[in-house]
C-alpha cells in the first residue's frame, strides 16, 4: 500500500529504473556471446530479462500517453494491463528457460538461514514422492523441494524447478495428501509458467512507465516533501487507504503530482490484477495436474474453502483471489474438464503430520521480498482454525 | 437517451434521471404524495402510492445531494467518487426511510407478491405452506420481531426474496435443493433481515437519490439532444457483449462526444457502481443478521455457509457489477462471524426437510436468477446470479 514514505519510495524506484536501464544491454550481450546461460547467476539472468525487457520500453512509452488520456481509472488499468501483459508476451521468447532456474539456490538458502530446513528423511521423501509424481503427470523435468519450520500456512516457488514449502502447510494446512499435492502443483504451475519471469518484466515495465509519466507530468521538486507532510496530517488508517489519500491531496499539490500519484495507484492495481491472472493459472491448470496424478480433485477446492473464513477486504489490493472466489473457480474447473481422481492419501498424511514438529507463533512469515508476492500459494495469512 | 443504451446495469438510475430531468419534485408529485399519504391506515396503497411518498421523502433531502455532487465532480479517483456518492446516497437513505411509515413496508410486499402470484402458481401442496411457515416463526420468535408471512411460488430458480415488511416469498426450487432444514431456514433469515432492514425501501431512496444526483450533473454538465444520438449510433456499432462493458464503451465514446456527455457518463457509471455496492452491504447486511437469527433458533448456523459454498461453482466476474457479494466471499465472511461470535446450534432438520421435499414437484429450470428486472425485488432477493439448474424436475 502506497502511505507516506512509498509515495517519494516509488518516485526513486521510477528515477532509478529509468537510468540503470541504460546499461543493460551490454551486460546481456556479452552473456549471451559467452554462452553461459545454463549457468547464470541471479545477477545475470536479471540483466537478460531487463535487456529483453528495455526493448520493449519504447512501446510502454507510447501506450502511456493513451493511459493517461482513459476515461476511467479501471479503462487505465487495463491499457496498463495490456501493455505489460505485450512486454511479458515480448520477453518470455528471448529468456532462456534456463536462466528460471538461476535465482532459486540463492532464495532458498536464504529463506532457510531464517528458517530452518526440516531435516527428517522421511518428511523429504514424502514430499519429493508427490512431486515427482505430479511433475511425471504434467511431463515435466523433476521439482526439488525444500521444507522450512515456519509457523503460517504457505508455500512458494521462485522461479524454475523447485519450491518450498512451509512445514505448517504439512501438518495443520492441508488435511491429507491430495491437499497438500493440490498446494504443490499449484506452485509447479507457477514455475512451468514462468510466473517469477512475468514479476520482473511487470517491475522493470512499471518503472519505465513511472518514469514516462513523470517526464510528462513533472513534479515540482519542493511538493516530494509537501506531499509527505501532507500525508503524515491524516489518522495512521487513512494513510494507509490510498484513494483517500488521494482525495485528500487533491487541490493540495500541482495537477502534475496529482496526474503521477493517480497513475501510481492505477499502476498497482493494474499489476495485482496480474498476479491474480497468474495466480488463477496456477489454480486452473494445477488441478488438471492434481487429477492427472490421480489425485482426488475436489481437495483443492476443499482446502481453500476450509481456510476461507474471513471477511475479505478491497480486492483490487490483493495479489491473490480471494479464497472463496478461488474455490467456486476451481470447481467449476473441474465441471467443465470433468475430472476425476480417488486418491486422498489419508493415511499417509497422518503418518507424516506426526513426525513433524509445531511450530506455533504468530510471526508473519513473508515469503522472499524477490518473488515480490507472486509465485506462492496465497497472499494474506490464513486465519487459525477454531 | 444515449445513457439508456450503454448498459443493463445503469439503466435503472439513468433512465430514472432522465424521468427526474423532465421536471423534478413538481407540486403534483408532491400533492400525489400527499394525497397518497392520506390513504395511511385507511385504505390499500398502490405502486404509484408508494412510489409517490418515497420519492417525496427522498426529494426533501435533494439539497444533501446537490452541495455534494461538486466534490463527487472533482474528485480524483473513480474510487474517491464512488466513496462521496456512497455518503451522500446512504445519508439521503439514513433521513428519509424513518420518515416513511412502516405500513409502506407492508403495501409494497401486498403489491410485488400479488404480481408475482398473477404470473405464478402458489405450491399445491398445503403441507409444504405450513412446513415453511413454521420455519417463518421459529426464526421470528427468536429474533424477537412480528410474525413474517411465507409465500411458495412455483418460479423456476433457486431463490427468495423479500419486498419490504413482513412477508417473503420461496421459489419451489429453493426448498426442494436445500439439503436441509437449517440451509432453507438460513436463507429464510436472510429474507427476514432485508425486510426488518427496511433494505426495499431504502433501494427505492436510494434511487431516488442517484436520480437527483444524475439530474444535478446534467444540469450543470448539458448535453446537447443531438449528441445523445450521436453517442446512442457510436454504442450501437459495437458487438452486443462490449455494449455492456461500459468502462470500454466510454472509452469507446471519448473523443467522440464532448467533454460535458462524458462527464455525464462518467458520472452515470460511478453512480451505479456505488448503488451497487450499496446493494452489495445490504446483502452483506441481512447475512450477517440472518446467521445470528439462525442460531438463535437453535439451528446450525453453518447450514447458510453450505448453501452459499454448495453453490459456489463458478469463477468470479467483475464484482462491481454484482448485486450481492461473490458466493464465496459470503461463505468466507460468514465463517468468520461464526467464529467471532460464538455461534451455534444443532438442529440441522434433515429428516423433517426431505418428507416435504418428497412432496414437491418443482418447475422445470429455467434461465436467470429472477423472473422479472423489478428492482424491489432484485435489491431483496437471496441472491443475484443464476444458480445451475436442478438435475430433474420432479422426483
Amino acid at each position: 500500500m502506497m502511505s507516506l514514505r512509498p509515495i517519494s519510495a516509488v518516485l526513486l524506484t521510477a528515477l532509478l529504473a529509468g537510468c540503470s536501464s541504460q546499461a543493460m544491454p551490454t551486460a546481456a550481450s556479452r552473456l549471451a556471446a559467452s554462452g553461459l546461460a545454463a549457468k547464470a547467476s541471479p545477477k545475470e539472468a536479471n540483466a537478460v530479462i531487463a535487456a529483453a525487457t528495455n526493448q520493449t520500453f519504447a512501446r510502454t512509452s507510447l501506450g502511456i500517453t493513451a493511459v493517461l488520456r482513459a476515461p476511467t481509472d479501471v479503462v487505465a488499468q487495463r491499457g496498463l494491463e495490456s501493455l505489460y501483459a505485450q512486454a511479458i508476451d515480448k520477453v518470455l521468447p528471448a529468456v532462456d528457460k534456463s536462466l528460471d532456474e538461476a535465482w532459486h539456490p540463492t532464495i532458498m538458502a536464504e529463506f532457510q538461514k531464517q528458517y530452518p530446513p526440516v531435516s527428517d528423511p522421511e518428511v523429504q521423501a514424502y514430499v519429493d514422492g508427490i512431486a515427482a509424481r505430479l511433475a511425471k503427470a504434467a511431463g515435466s523435468a523433476p521439482f526439488k523441494v525444500y521444507v522450512s519450520q515456519a509457523s503460517v500456512v504457505n508455500a512458494f516457488n521462485a522461479g524454475g524447478h523447485a519450491m518450498m514449502i512451509y512445514s505448517e502447510t504439512i501438518r495443520t494446512g492441508a488435511a491429507d495428501e491430495a491437499e497438500l499435492a493440490s498446494v504443490m502443483a499449484h506452485e509447479m504451475v507457477h514455475g512451468l509458467r514462468r510466473h517469477a519471469v512475468h514479476g520482473r518484466v511487470m517491475g522493470l515495465s512499471e518503472g519505465a512507465a513511472r518514469h514516462r509519466v513523470a517526464q510528462i507530468h513533472a513534479i515540482p521538486e519542493e511538493e516530494a516533501t509537501l506531499v509527505d507532510s501532507y500525508v503524515a496530517s491524516l489518522p495512521a488508517p487513512m494513510q494507509q487507504d490510498d484513494d483517500a489519500v488521494l482525495g485528500h491531496l487533491a487541490g493540495k499539490v500541482s495537477p502534475d503530482t496529482l496526474v503521477n500519484v493517480r497513475f501510481w495507484l492505477n499502476d498497482m492495481f493494474a499489476v495485482n490484477t496480474l498476479r491474480r491472472a497468474n495466480e488463477s493459472e496456477a489454480d486452473r491448470l494445477g488441478v488438471r495436474i492434481l487429477a492427472a496424478a490421480g489425485y482426488e480433485p475436489q481437495a483443492a477446492v476443499r482446502i481453500f474453502e476450509r481456510w476461507n473464513q474471513r471477511k475479505p477486504g478491497d480486492e483490487r489490493y490483493y495479489s491473490h483471489p480471494a479464497l472463496g472466489s478461488r474455490a467456486g473457480a476451481i470447481k467449476q474447473q473441474i465441471a467443465a474438464d470433468g475430472l476425476k481422481g480417488e486418491d486422498r492419501g489419508e493415511e499417509r498424511h497422518k503418518a507424516i503430520v506426526a513426525r513433524l514438529t509445531p511450530v506455533t507463533g504468530t510471526e508473519v512469515v513473508t515469503p522472499p521480498a524477490e518473488i515480490a508476492g507472486a509465485g506462492c500459494l496465497q497472499g494474506s495469512p490464513w486465519q487459525r482454525l477454531k | 437517451m444515449f445513457r439508456r443504451s450503454i448498459s443493463l446495469v445503469s439503466a435503472t438510475f439513468l433512465l430514472g434521471a432522465v424521468l427526474a430531468g423532465c421536471g423534478g419534485p413538481s407540486l403534483p408529485a408532491a400533492a400525489s404524495a400527499r394525497a397518497a399519504a392520506a390513504k395511511l391506515g385507511a385504505q390499500s396503497l398502490t405502486m404509484r402510492d408508494i412510489d409517490a411518498i418515497v420519492r417525496a421523502a427522498a426529494s426533501d433531502h435533494n439539497p444533501l445531494v446537490n452541495a455534494g455532487v461538486p466534490a463527487v465532480l472533482k474528485a480524483p479517483s473513480d474510487m474517491a467518487a464512488q466513496r462521496a456518492l456512497n455518503v451522500l446516497y446512504g445519508g439521503v437513505m439514513d433521513k428519509a426511510v424513518p420518515e416513511i411509515d412502516g405500513q409502506v413496508d407492508e403495501e409494497l410486499n401486498v403489491n410485488v407478491i400479488g404480481y408475482y402470484k398473477k404470473q405464478y402458481p402458489e405450491v399445491s401442496k398445503p403441507e409444504v405452506a405450513t412446513y415453511v411457515q413454521g420455519i417463518a416463526d421459529r426464526l421470528a420468535k427468536a429474533a424477537k420481531v412480528k410474525p413474517f408471512k411465507v409465500t411458495v411460488l412455483d418460479v423456476p430458480m433457486v431463490n427468495a426474496f423479500n419486498a419490504g415488511g413482513h412477508a417473503m416469498v420461496l421459489f419451489t426450487p429453493l426448498v426442494s435443493e436445500s439439503r436441509d432444514e437449517a440451509e432453507l431456514a438460513g436463507v429464510m433469515a436472510h429474507e427476514m433481515a432485508h425486510g426488518i432492514a427496511r433494505h426495499a425501501l431504502k433501494g427505492m431512496v436510494m434511487d431516488y437519490a442517484a436520480q437527483a444526483a444524475a439530474t444535478q450533473v446534467a444540469h450543470t454538465h448539458d448535453v446537447p439532444a443531438e449528441e445523445d444520438a450521436l453517442a446512442t449510433a457510436y454504442v450501437l456499432t459495437l458487438p452486443v457483449w462490449q455494449q455492456h462493458d461500459q468502462d470500454f464503451v466510454l472509452s469507446h465514446l471519448q473523443g467522440k462526444v464532448g467533454e460535458a456527455a462524458m462527464i455525464n457518463l462518467q458520472f452515470g457509471l460511478n453512480s451505479s457502481f456505488t448503488g451497487l455496492a450499496m446493494g452489495r452491504a445490504m446483502e452483506a447486511e441481512s447475512d450477517k443478521l440472518g446467521v445470528r437469527w439462525l442460531a438463535a433458533a437453535g439451528y446450525d448456523p453453518h447450514g447458510l455457509v453450505r448453501t452459499f459454498e454448495r453453490w459456489n461453482s463458478h469463477a468470479d466476474g467483475d464484482t462491481r457489477y454484482y448485486s450481492h457479494p461473490a458466493l464465496g466471499t459470503r461463505a468466507g465472511t460468514l465463517k468468520a462471524q461464526i467464529i467471532a461470535e460464538g455461534l451455534k446450534g444443532e438442529d440441522r432438520g434433515a429428516d423433517r426437510h426431505q418428507q416435504i421435499v418428497n412432496l414437491i414437484n418443482p418447475p422445470a429450470p429455467a434461465k436467470g436468477a429472477m423472473p422479472f428486472a423489478d428492482r424491489i425485488a432484485g435489491a431483496g432477493c437471496f441472491q443475484g446470479k443464476p444458480l445451475a439448474p436442478w438435475r430433474k424436475a420432479g422426483r
